[in-house]
């Protein structure tokens, strides 16, 4: 729907301007407020505050990983010397020689001529005992329980 | 003007007299001073450049060399292990201990030009370390009274003791980690392993042969460190880790091992010999089992350790092996068809061949044999006869199939070929010596191979002492199989063995001795003389056995060797050795005994009928004697 104009004669004048507009207030720099120079000198002191602070921190932290790091590398490095004497004394603990010493001592003596009593049936132990048995043609899993046993 | 002129004069009085200097006087001290800071500035830039531009490098390698420090790291040595994972040698850290003689020594004060006392007693500290290190005191301060700036005190003792030396906080003395090589076993299989060298190099034995795999390489550390000597945690810090040598596996079974060495200490206790070996290889991959000489070397004890006290006298050391030989004669004249296992033969005790006589071992009149009974009397004049009918070439060919004349292959550091003389270099007694096994030279482990093709049916496999490596994972990296190769025919090998069982268990075998209880046994005694270093033969004897069992599907080659023994005969003093070792490398090898015996059920009815008898016995006394106690 468009605009439908006004009749001549209902148009109004426009109201004429019977006062000058007033003059803008005048603009005047306003004095910013005055902050105090020890303030400007507080905030960048604890600018520079923070700053050493975060950096001191920063550099403790990273400090204190490499003490961490140094301790546990000397951890490690002195469990496995220890893994690795335990495993030695292990080896002279279970030494053949030092068994039968060690038997001797107990009283223990040597069959001269063993005799062997052929098995009739499998007892459990026997197959049990063979899946530990290390044969001739062995292969590489069949030895890897034993040599992660031993280091 | 009263008040003004009392002004005036007031003034005068309170107002501080101001003096204005002559005209530009201020301008100039102020310019002065201007341009004695300008010069102090420039003083300071120009040796701010100095030091940062013209000696930048100087003050940076100076610096440098007080706070960086580079160590090298030693690589870890890899273990050697037996054929089941059982350590035989590992490396673990030890200490040693350092000490700075200037600490002990009254110093020059650099400031005073006087004299510093020293920073520690040195009896004190001697008192100290003495018990710790197990030095003695005047050593010890014979070493801190010294010159120099460094000086060992003791080399590689325990960690803890390092440990206890450290808490002591003894000036001038200092503790370092270092490597040292341990061998749990002392003396077991101590001639095969060999030894390294107190800095860790291997020095002789398999620790001498795979010194290349097993030492690995060392890495770096690049660090620095502040004044006090500690590391700087944040400061620059470069490793190149050490790569760790191979853990290596051997063929060695430490039981059979153990054993071996056991057999070999008591034959040489039993027999007064000066020495004995013992070969054990496992037939089909020629793993050696077991290599055992006697006598042998604590390998914890440094100080008894010689060349000769390390010699592996089964691959280094030759011997002439008698009647051992024969077998492989047999096993010629078997291959060639000059003689079947049953062929007749009229042998007397004697024969002279080439100007010179041989004889049997003891007299008898001329009788007829088998050639099987020839070989398992031992007869050397029945030998010869064969061997003549085989002739130089064939017998000549027949020792180099066999590999005499040549090393084995294990690569071990002094292993012997052996000698053979080319055939063209024979001379008349040269057959007939080498085909009874004199005049010939092996090593033990030369004559266990021989035999050892024979129990593989006919084909030859190099011995093998390296099993293989540990991979990162822990699992075994096996080394090269290498083929075999057939020497003699599965037939031959087949019938040897069957002659060669007569020794053991035939009537008039020389090997009895050697039998194994649950088990066919083929084998042969040996009896030699030993070669004089001046030529011809000293007054000594070697006594050895060589024999497989079980006889019809051999595992196992056992060899033994005796040295100069009071009782010469190998099967009196070799065979019963070769029984417990073979007894042994059975059990381990879990060879089911071929014979039969009383059962497990008969044998545990029979123990417990024995118990209860036994109970009842006890019961019985029991009763008779609490009545005979009772009021």
């Amino acid at each position: 729907m468009s605009a439908v104009p006004t009749p001549q004669h209902l148009r109004t004048a426009r109201p004429q301007r019977t006062t000058r507009p007033q003059a803008r207030p005048r603009l005047r720099l306003v004095p910013a407020p005055a902050r105090h120079p020890l303030l400007w000198a507080a905030v960048g002191l604890l600018v520079l505050a923070l700053g050493v602070f975060g950096a001191v921190t920063a550099s403790a932290l990273s400090a204190e990983g490499a003490v961490a790091a140094a301790q546990l590398e000397d951890a490690v490095t002195d469990a496995q010397a220890t893994h690795a004497e335990l495993l030695v004394e292990v080896a002279e603990l279970d030494d053949p020689a030092r068994i039968a010493r060690v038997a001797a001592e107990l009283g223990l003596v040597r069959a001269d001529r063993p005799r062997l009593l052929p098995v009739l049936r499998v007892l459990p132990a026997d197959g049990a005992g063979a899946d530990r048995r290390v044969d001739a043609g062995d292969t590489a899993d069949r030895l890897k329980p034993l040599l992660a046993q031993g280091g | 003007m009263t008040e003004k002129r009392r002004a005036t004069a007031l003034a005068s009085v309170d107002a501080p007299r101001l003096r204005r200097l002559p005209g530009g006087m201020f301008a100039r001290r102020s310019l002065w001073l201007l341009l004695t800071y300008l010069l102090v500035v420039l003083l300071l830039v120009g040796r701010l450049v100095q030091v940062q531009v013209v000696r930048a490098d100087d003050y940076a390698a100076r610096g440098a060399e007080q706070r960086d420090r580079f160590l090298t790291l030693p690589a870890d040595r890899g273990r050697l292990y037996d054929r089941n994972g059982e350590v035989l040698a590992a490396s673990v850290q030890a200490m040693t201990i350092h000490a700075d003689p200037r600490a002990f020594h009254p110093q020059p004060d650099p400031a005073t030009g006087g004299t510093l006392p020293p920073a520690e007693d040195p009896a004190a500290t001697v008192a100290a370390l003495a018990p710790l290190l197990g030095v003695e005191a005047d050593v010890l301060r014979e070493r801190i009274d010294g010159p120099g700036e460094w000086v060992v005190l003791a080399r590689q003792v325990d960690r803890a003791v390092g440990q206890q030396v450290r808490e002591l906080g003894l000036q001038g003395i200092g503790v370092v980690p270092e490597p040292r090589r341990a061998y749990p076993g002392g003396t077991l299989a101590s001639q095969l392993i060999g030894v390294t060298d107190i800095d860790g190099t291997g020095i002789a034995g398999l620790e001498l042969q795979h010194e290349e795999s097993l030492a690995g390489q060392p890495g770096w550390l690049a660090y620095e460190r502040s004044e006090d000597g500690f590391a700087i945690p944040t400061g620059a810090r470069d490793l190149q880790a050490p790569v760790p040598g191979n853990d290596l596996v051997l063929t060695i079974d430490r039981q059979v091992q153990h054993t071996a060495e056991r057999v070999a200490a008591e034959t040489v206790e039993r027999w007064s010999a000066s020495g004995a070996s013992i070969v054990v290889l496992e037939v089909g991959t020629g793993d050696v089992l077991a290599m055992a000489s006697a006598p042998t070397v604590d390998l914890a004890e440094r100080s008894s350790i010689t060349p000769d006290a390390l010699r592996n006298r089964a691959v280094t050391d030759m011997l002439e092996p008698g009647s051992v030989q024969k077998a492989i004669t047999a096993a010629a004249a078997l291959e060639d068809g000059v003689v079947t296992s049953d062929t007749r033969m009229l042998v007397d005790d004697r024969i002279s061949v080439g100007g010179s006589t041989f004889s049997d071992s003891h007299d008898h009149p001329v009788e007829e044999m088998t050639f099987a009974e020839v070989i398992q009397t031992s007869s050397n004049v029945g030998t010869i006869m064969v061997a003549q009918e085989l002739g130089d070439e064939r017998l000549a060919h027949w020792l180099d199939r066999f590999g005499f004349g040549q090393p084995v292959g294990v690569g071990f550091p002094g292993e012997a070929a052996g000698i053979v003389r080319p055939v063209e270099d024979w001379w008349g007694t040269s057959l007939p010596t080498m085909a009874i096994g004199q005049g010939i030279a092996m090593t033990l482990l030369q004559a266990a191979n021989a035999y050892a093709t024979l129990a593989n049916d006919g084909v030859a496999v190099t011995p093998r002492i390296l099993r293989g490596t540990v991979a990162e994972d822990g699992r075994l990296q096996a080394g090269p199989v290498l083929d075999g190769e057939r020497v003699v025919s599965s037939e031959t090998a087949r019938t040897v063995r069957e002659v060669l069982a007569g020794v053991v268990d035939g009537e008039r075998g020389t090997g009895g001795a050697a039998s194994v209880v649950g088990h066919r046994v083929a084998g042969k005694t040996g009896t030699a003389r030993k070669p004089s270093p001046d030529g011809g033969y000293s007054g000594g004897y070697i006594a050895t056995f060589v024999g497989m069992a079980p006889v019809d599907d051999p595992r196992v080659v056992v060899a033994v060797m005796v040295d100069e023994p009071d009782v010469i005969w190998g099967g009196t003093v070799a065979a019963p050795a070769f029984a417990e070792v073979m007894t042994e490398a059975l059990r381990r090898a879990r060879v089911a005994p071929e014979a039969s015996g009383p059962s497990l059920r008969s044998a545990m009815t029979d123990a417990r009928r024995a118990v209860a008898v036994t109970r009842d016995e006890q019961s019985t006394d029991g009763s008779v004697e609490g009545a005979a106690a009772a009021p």
